[in-house]
């Protein structure tokens, strides 16, 4: 079940009331915006994704049911956003890839803003590098805490299906870190 | 690599703080860009023939399959039922035939007498 309070700021926000809105972002902004960066890897981005995680929610309040945390309604439309995002960025890298081989520029991952010490960069840069799907498992089930069951709920996916996800990412980069000579 | 530092290594990824600015603008944003942009209605799903026909043959094939074999399956019977309701005049039919040969078989000269009376 949802947040009482939670509940209360949604209905208020039905009924038309902005300042209800403003208090749910309010009280969700810093997690989805912690989740987009994880994601993505990149400040602006997720500056960008958060801001439309909010928008999405806006327009999709009618459909939220009370069934479901909204913290967990909000995640799943902040990951669709992100699953979104990675699309386009794809094929903006490759752009990008096609341009710079043509100017001799290499460094396309400059924009990249990587957080903490150096170990949190080599696991952050191992994070991104894992299926986008993959890397939404494994950010919602070990740093957001969530259950199989409610990232399931989020992905839109069985839990099977996430606890394979959690499986193959573990897998991946155990492996990537223990060649990247991480001392764990 | 041990389960529980694979997840405190995770867990050590820190987010870069944003400045309480941007915290404190961004309901305003969010509300202003949400309201000043209209909910975008459901776009028409455009007509796509190659998909349709894709669906269609899924339920179409089949059913053509099964009417051929049912066809095939009744056709022996719809003929031997044919027959049946026509035995009468194709047993006068066959009656016909075996005179006829007989006659030809005696009528050795017929061909013959035929051929003299030609002018």
């Amino acid at each position: 079940m949802g947040d009482p309070n939670d509940e209360t700021l949604v209905l208020r926000t039905r009924q038309g009331d902005p300042a209800a809105f403003e208090a749910l972002i309010r009280q969700h902004q810093r997690m989805i915006y912690s989740l987009t960066f994880r994601m993505t890897g990149s400040v602006a981005d997720a500056e960008d994704l958060t801001q439309e995680t909010f928008i999405r929610a806006w327009r999709q309040i009618g459909s939220y049911r009370a069934a479901c945390k909204l913290s967990t309604w909000l995640y799943r439309i902040a990951i669709n956003a992100c699953l979104n995002w990675r699309q386009r960025e794809t094929l903006r890298v490759e752009v990008e890839a096609g341009w710079a081989e043509t100017k001799g520029t290499a460094d396309l991952s400059a924009e990249r803003t990587l957080a903490g010490n150096e170990t949190g960069r080599s696991v952050h840069a191992a994070l991104l590098k894992l299926p986008a799907k993959q890397r939404a498992a494994i950010l919602l089930t070990v740093y957001d805490g969530l259950n199989h069951a409610e990232a399931a709920e989020v992905l839109g996916c069985s839990e099977t299906t996430v606890s394979w996800r959690v499986f193959a990412a573990r897998r991946k980069l155990q492996r990537w870190l223990a060649a990247a000579g991480e001392t764990l | 690599m041990k389960r529980i530092d694979l997840e405190s290594q995770i867990k050590s990824v820190r987010v870069p703080e944003r400045d309480e600015e941007f915290f404190r603008d961004l309901p305003q944003r969010v509300l202003a860009r949400a309201q000043a942009a209209p909910e975008p209605s459901p776009l028409p799903r455009s007509f796509s023939f190659s998909l349709f026909a894709i669906q269609t043959s899924k339920f179409v094939f089949p059913a053509v399959v099964l009417g051929f074999c049912l066809w095939q399956s009744r056709m022996p019977q719809a003929a031997f039922r044919a027959l049946q309701e026509d035995r009468q005049e194709v047993r006068v039919a066959l009656a016909q035939v075996h005179s006829s040969l007989d006659t030809l078989m005696r009528d050795e000269h017929g061909l013959h007498y035929l051929v003299q009376d030609q002018p």
